[in-house]
This record gives C-alpha cells, sequence and structure tokens, in this order.
C-alpha cells in the first residue's frame, strides 16, 4: 500500500482541485450566464449573485460534517460518492437551462399555477445544480484530509494535509482564469462538461489505486442534530444578508423575510454551540476555540475571506461594467487581471509561511495584512478613466499582503491543535475563510443593488439619452464598486485585533 | 327459498350492461369546424373580465430600435377588460438584459426609466402597448376574426397536451395570418409579411391558452422569429391605476 500512497493522495487531490477551481470559475462568466439566460439585472442580479454563494454556502456546509460521516462509514466509500455527487453535479449545471428546467418549470406549475418566468425557472435549476456540485467538492476537502489519516502515520501527516489545503486554495486562484480562457473560445457550459471526464478518470483511478486499502471506520454516532443546527445556520444567514432586491426598489428597504432568517440564523448558531458541549460525538471539537491562537486565526480567517472574496469578485464585475466591449472579451480580461491578484497571493504564500516559522506569526501577518488593506484601499480609486496598467500595481499589492497574511494565519490555527486533532483544524481554516466569503458576497451584493438603485435616481434625470444613461450607469457602477472596496478593506481591517491577539511562535521554543 | 335470480332483475342488468357497451363504443364527439373553434375561442376571450398573458420570443431577434440594439425578448402582465395593462417588458441589448415595467390605462400610458426604474408617461402611440394589442376590437381577437386564412384543425396523431397546463386536451388550430393589422399593435415587432400561426383551443369553455406565431425568417441565414402568447388566470382581474 506504502507505493501506492504517493499515487492515491494525487489522485484524490485532482477532483478536489477542480471541486476548489469550480469555486472561482464562475466569477469571470457569471456576466455571460446572467446574459445567456436572458436575466434582467434590475430584477434579477441579485437572484444571480446565488450561482456564486450558492456554491460556496454548499461547498461550506459538505465542509463542515462530512468528515464525520467518513469517520463513520468509511473514507473512501464516501469520498467516492462526494466525487460522483460532484461528477452529477456538474453535469447537472451544463444542462440546466434543459430538461432540469423543464423539470422545474412544471413541478412549479403544478404546486403553485401560473407560468413561472422561464428565465427564472432555468437560473433557478441553475442554483441548485452548482449546490449540488459544490457539496460533493466541499464534501471531498475534508473526507480527503481524514483519508490522509488512513494512509500515512501520525507524525507523517502535516506535509499531505498541507498538500490538500494548498490544492483547494490554488483550485480557487487560478479558477476565474481557467474559466475566462474557456468562455473566450467555448460556450460556458463546457467548463462543467470537461468536469466528467476529469471525475470519472478519478473515480476508477482511485478505485483501482486503493485496492487493498483497508478501510478504518470509528466508533461513535454521527452528530445529525449538529450537521442540521450548523447547516440551517449557514443557509439562513446566506440567504438573510443576499435578500432578494430590485435594482430600483427602495433603499434600505429589506423585505421582512430578511430579518426573520438572520434571527433564525443566530437562533440556530446559538443552539448548535449549546448542542456540542453536550454531544457525545460532536461535530466540531469545540475545545479547539478554547485555544487563544486557534480562536484568533479563525477569526482573522473568516475576515480575511470576507474581503479577499469581494476582490475576486469585484474585479470581473468593473471590467465589465466599464471596459468589456463583449462578454468574451470581458471574461477574458477578468480572468488575467484576477491574476494579478491571485498569483502573487499564490506565490507570497510561501514566503508567508517561512517567515512566519522563523519569526513567528505576528509580523508576516500584520505586514500581509497592511497590504491587502492598502491594496483595497487603491482599487477603490478605480474609475472611468482607469487603465488596466493602472489597475495591476494595486491587484499585485493585494495579492502580495493576502499571501502573506493567509498562510501564518492557517499555520497558527493548525499549530495551536494537538495532533489528534489537526485534520478538523486545517478543515476548519478553509471553512471559516469559505464562511466569511459566503458572507461578504451575500451582502454587499444586497448592498451594492441597493446603492445603484438609489445613485441611479437620484443621478439619471428622466428624458436623458441612452448615451447618456450607459455613461452614468457606468459612473454608478466604479462608485458603487469601490464603496465596496472600501467596506471590505475595513472589514480585513478588524482582522488586525484577532491577529495581533496570535502568540508569537518559534520553532526553537 | 329458491335460489334463482328474479328474470326482471337478469333483464334490466342485461339492458344496463348493453348501455355501458354503447356508451363506450361510441365515437368520441367530433371537434367543431376550425373557423368555429376560432370563432368560438374569439368570443370567449372577449367575454373575459380579465385574464393573464405571456409574449415570449424566439429564434430571429425582434428590433425595437432603427439602429437594431435594443430587441424584445419577454413580456408577461395582466389585461382587464376593457382598456387596461400592465406588463413587465424585457429587453435585450448588447451584452445586457433590461426589463421595463409598463402600465396602459386607456389613452395614457407610463413605462419605467430603464436604469432609474422611475415611472414616466409617454404618448401612448409611441410605445407597445400591450392593452390595445388584447383590445376587442382592433387587437388579437378582432385579428384573430378577420386577418386568418386557411383555417384548419391540425390532424394530429395524439390529443394535444400543453406541458405548462396538465390534463388538458386541446384543439389544435393551425392558419395563415395576415399581419398587416398586427404590425401597428405590436410596434412594428411582428409583420409585416403572412405568418403562420398555430391556436391551442380548450374543448368546452373555448378558452383559447397558446396562440404561436412563426414569423418567416428575414434572411436564408437567420432562424424564423416564433412568438409565443400564452393566457391564463382566465377571467381574474386586478386593480391596475396610475404608478
Amino acid at each position: 500500500m506504502t507505493n501506492h500512497r504517493g499515487l492515491l493522495l494525487t489522485l484524490i487531490c485532482i477532483p478536489i482541485f477542480i471541486g476548489a477551481l469550480d469555486l472561482t470559475v464562475v466569477s469571470a462568466v457569471l456576466p455571460h450566464v446572467i446574459f445567456d439566460l436572458e436575466i434582467p439585472i434590475q430584477t434579477g442580479l441579485d437572484e444571480a449573485a446565488w450561482v456564486v454563494t450558492g456554491y460556496l454556502l454548499a461547498y461550506s456546509v459538505a465542509m463542515t460534517f462530512m468528515g464525520r460521516l467518513s469517520d463513520l462509514y468509511g473514507r473512501l466509500r464516501v469520498y467516492l460518492i462526494a466525487l460522483a455527487v460532484f461528477a452529477f453535479g456538474s453535469y447537472l449545471v451544463a444542462v440546466a437551462d434543459e430538461w432540469p428546467a423543464r423539470l422545474l418549470q412544471r413541478a412549479t406549475i403544478l404546486a403553485a399555477g401560473g407560468r413561472p418566468d422561464p428565465s427564472f425557472t432555468a437560473l433557478r435549476a441553475l442554483i441548485g445544480a452548482r449546490m449540488i456540485q459544490a457539496f460533493g467538492g466541499g464534501a471531498m476537502v475534508p473526507v480527503g484530509m481524514a483519508l490522509v489519516g488512513d494512509l500515512y502515520p501520525a507524525g507523517r501527516r502535516a506535509r499531505p494535509l498541507g498538500l490538500i489545503a494548498a490544492v483547494d486554495t490554488a483550485g480557487w486562484v487560478v479558477g476565474h482564469l481557467y474559466g475566462g480562457i474557456v468562455v473566450r473560445f467555448f460556450d460556458w457550459r463546457t467548463i462543467f462538461w470537461l468536469n466528467l471526464p476529469v471525475c470519472l478518470a478519478a473515480f476508477a483511478l482511485i478505485l483501482w489505486a486503493s485496492r487493498g486499502l483497508a478501510e478504518r471506520r470509528r466508533e461513535g454516532r454521527m452528530d445529525w442534530a449538529g450537521a442540521i443546527l450548523i447547516s440551517a445556520a449557514l443557509a439562513a444567514l446566506s440567504a438573510g444578508l443576499g435578500t432578494n432586491v430590485e435594482a430600483g426598489g427602495t433603499a434600505g428597504e429589506l423585505p421582512p423575510y430578511a430579518v426573520s432568517l438572520i434571527v433564525t440564523a443566530v437562533t440556530c448558531a446559538v443552539l448548535f454551540v449549546l448542542w456540542e458541549t453536550r454531544a457525545r460525538d460532536p461535530l466540531v471539537p469545540l475545545g479547539l476555540f478554547r485555544l487563544p491562537n486557534f480562536s484568533a486565526a479563525s477569526a482573522a480567517n473568516f475576515l480575511t475571506g470576507f474581503g479577499l472574496f469581494v476582490a475576486i469578485a469585484n474585479v470581473p464585475l468593473f471590467i465589465n461594467s466599464l471596459f468589456a466591449e463583449t462578454l468574451e472579451q470581458g471574461a477574458w480580461d477578468s480572468g488575467w487581471m484576477l491574476s494579478a491578484l491571485t498569483i502573487p497571493m499564490a506565490l507570497a504564500a510561501v514566503p508567508g509561511g517561512a517567515w512566519a516559522a522563523r519569526s513567528g506569526y505576528r509580523l508576516p501577518s500584520i505586514i500581509g495584512l497592511a497590504g491587502a488593506v492598502g491594496g483595497l484601499l487603491l482599487m477603490q480609486s478605480w474609475g472611468l478613466t482607469t487603465t488596466y496598467s493602472q489597475m495591476v500595481p494595486h491587484l499585485v499589492l493585494a495579492g502580495i499582503g493576502f499571501g502573506l497574511l493567509i498562510a501564518p494565519i492557517a499555520a497558527a490555527a493548525v499549530d495551536a491543535a494537538p495532533e489528534s486533532h489537526r485534520g478538523t483544524a486545517s478543515a476548519l481554516v478553509i471553512i471559516f475563510r469559505l464562511i466569511g466569503m459566503t458572507i461578504g458576497v451575500s451582502s454587499l451584493t444586497t448592498y451594492g443593488v441597493h446603492r445603484i438603485g438609489a445613485l441611479s435616481r437620484s443621478m439619471v434625470e428622466t428624458g436623458a439619452s441612452l448615451d447618456e444613461v450607459v455613461r452614468i450607469g457606468m459612473e454608478i457602477a466604479a462608485q458603487v464598486i469601490g464603496e465596496t472596496f472600501v467596506i471590505a478593506a475595513l472589514v480585513c481591517a478588524l482582522a488586525a485585533a484577532p491577529v495581533l491577539l496570535l502568540k508569537s511562535y518559534n520553532r526553537k521554543n | 327459498m329458491s335460489n334463482r335470480l328474479p328474470v326482471h332483475f337478469v333483464r334490466r342488468l342485461a339492458g344496463c350492461l348493453v348501455l355501458v357497451v354503447v356508451a363506450g363504443c361510441r365515437a368520441p364527439e367530433p371537434p367543431p369546424p376550425a373557423d368555429e373553434i376560432v370563432a368560438r375561442a374569439v368570443d370567449a376571450m372577449t367575454g373575459l373580465p380579465g385574464f393573464a398573458f405571456s409574449i415570449d420570443r424566439s429564434g430571429g431577434p425582434a428590433y425595437i430600435d432603427v439602429d437594431e440594439t435594443v430587441s424584445f425578448s419577454r413580456a408577461e402582465g395582466t389585461y382587464v377588460a376593457p382598456d387596461s395593462a400592465a406588463a413587465a417588458v424585457r429587453v435585450v441589448l448588447p451584452g445586457i438584459v433590461a426589463e421595463i415595467s409598463v402600465i396602459a390605462i386607456g389613452d395614457r400610458y407610463w413605462e419605467t426609466h430603464p436604469l432609474t426604474r422611475a415611472w414616466v408617461e409617454v404618448p401612448s402611440d409611441q410605445a407597445f402597448n400591450p392593452a390595445a394589442l388584447f383590445d376587442a376590437a382592433r387587437g388579437l381577437p378582432a385579428i384573430l376574426l378577420d386577418d386568418l386564412h386557411s383555417v384548419a384543425l391540425a390532424e394530429a396523431d395524439r390529443p394535444f397536451e400543453l406541458e405548462e397546463v396538465p390534463g388538458v386536451e386541446f384543439y389544435l388550430v393551425v392558419a395563415d395570418l395576415d399581419t398587416t393589422d398586427l404590425y401597428p399593435l405590436t410596434f412594428g415587432l411582428i409583420g409585416p409579411e403572412v405568418a403562420r400561426v398555430q391556436l391551442l383551443v380548450e374543448p368546452g369553455s373555448f378558452l383559447l391558452h397558446r396562440l404561436t406565431i412563426t414569423e418567416p425568417a428575414a434572411a436564408p441565414d437567420q432562424e424564423p422569429s416564433v412568438w409565443q402568447v400564452d393566457f391564463w388566470d382566465f377571467g381574474e382581474t386586478v386593480v391596475i391605476s396610475p404608478p
């Protein structure tokens, strides 16, 4: 088995990479999808954002409990099921506006009557398919990490665990570029069709490479109550913050269910914590949060996740709103421009980790945070006359900042955990970042849509010509995107508090 | 006590069986002639106080402006007899899809600004007015009565069923439509050539559930424009008031 161990680890990493790739792949192609499905921007933008938010949400939810499920039912079996779910979800995304949309349309008519708008039905089918895909993709990460426990002896697991975490990060770092390149030459559905042969090959090869691997199962119970409570809390929070609003709706006016959803989310979260303290086999070992470095690093991860994904989502939005002549060009340019953020981030993570190992977590984290906040604040100045060459240094600065920051805070969380909980700690690092991303996208989409409505009413005069409306629309888009960059910078800056609480760590100590 | 059945009981039972068999073997009632179906469908439509409708375009684009940058995609709304309608009209611009809300009451017409969503009143003859489209005297009902040619009942292999209306079978009527009268009503979107139409009419009530208009392709390399007009919520009305 030892001979196949490296091969099996590599094979496990491939679908994890693709699952993470699909996390950000739509940030470049979403305008394409919205146009293709004929979703009107004024009434459909908020719902369309769920193509991204839904994936983040289902990915995070799956990560919270699928690792535990694999402990009880066999890691390899659960991993392969998750892979099959991801592949099936990819297929559903590729055909979402065909038979799934027709099926959903018919079901909606039978349940509610009338004639649902086919464009929105197709969008809802796509969101549902994305969530199925994400559930499989998200499950593969903790289950893959748990599989490492079966493959490697204690004391030799840090490197493979780090590899899985790095592969997961690498996936969403290059997702937008991959999306931009594919859409430049092919239909956006191709992205999801391409997943199928890769998943199929990975499935077959993992089965082959794992022959003879003894499935270890732990005793204990699945904490279903905990799984349901945390899933409900995350879902209600995302839905409450990403509540459906129209661009022309009255500013500041949220539907009444938004508050109910947020209250539900908070209630479920409190019940989850209470339940976990009493559960015999808790889903999350809450004892980890008593470790100061773990709690501080988790908080910092959440806040930086918020800021990071706002940058990832806003750059394509800015380019498509102001520069792109065609949707293909928008996706292509967005993909490359975002690389100015993500590639420096990935590269800076390496020295960031090494620096933290040498001089402790605090210094590289604070310097990284300063770079990230500074970069986001510089992005706030982008406007109609900004050029790509002016945008690149801002993106690079933010990217380096995020890279220097992410590696030390991830290491702080994992290093703080006892050996037996390092896998869980690694998964929680990603989960907190993902939750920050989900909340960032859903809340700032709602904010952005409201602000566009408010600014449009005050800036556009009745009877303005189409050219004038387009020009003012671009100005408004630039202003609102700039404001969301400032909010992202402020949220990121809040991470300074937990980062300063990180206790210095030195290997010599 | 005799265990034989009385003769009168056996006779009644046999009589019932014969009736059942005769009823079962009787051929289904033949549909009325195609033009009578159309006339009764128009009667049913004009007798309604209101209904919901949607207009979906597929195939070749239908441009609203002379520069051919803005094309019609969809409209959905409510018509209240005799002259009111509210609808959301979806248009496709280069790289973006926008929605405009419209309200028509008599001769007055309002629409929302595509960006601000603020209402503005515009002259009703300068816009696509859905109320005029369903007007009994000059709208679709009159057009279906006067401008259809070669009206025939389609010889469908099997009873026609709409996916959106499960469990109901329809008469399928096909015809050619002279779109001269429809052209100005649709603000130049449909016509002015002869188009092929299909009508799906519910037997019994003669309610028109779907009207499909297929225009010939503008050029050999273009797809024909297909307009699907659906009707539902028959008889239901909403209050349509000025914005």
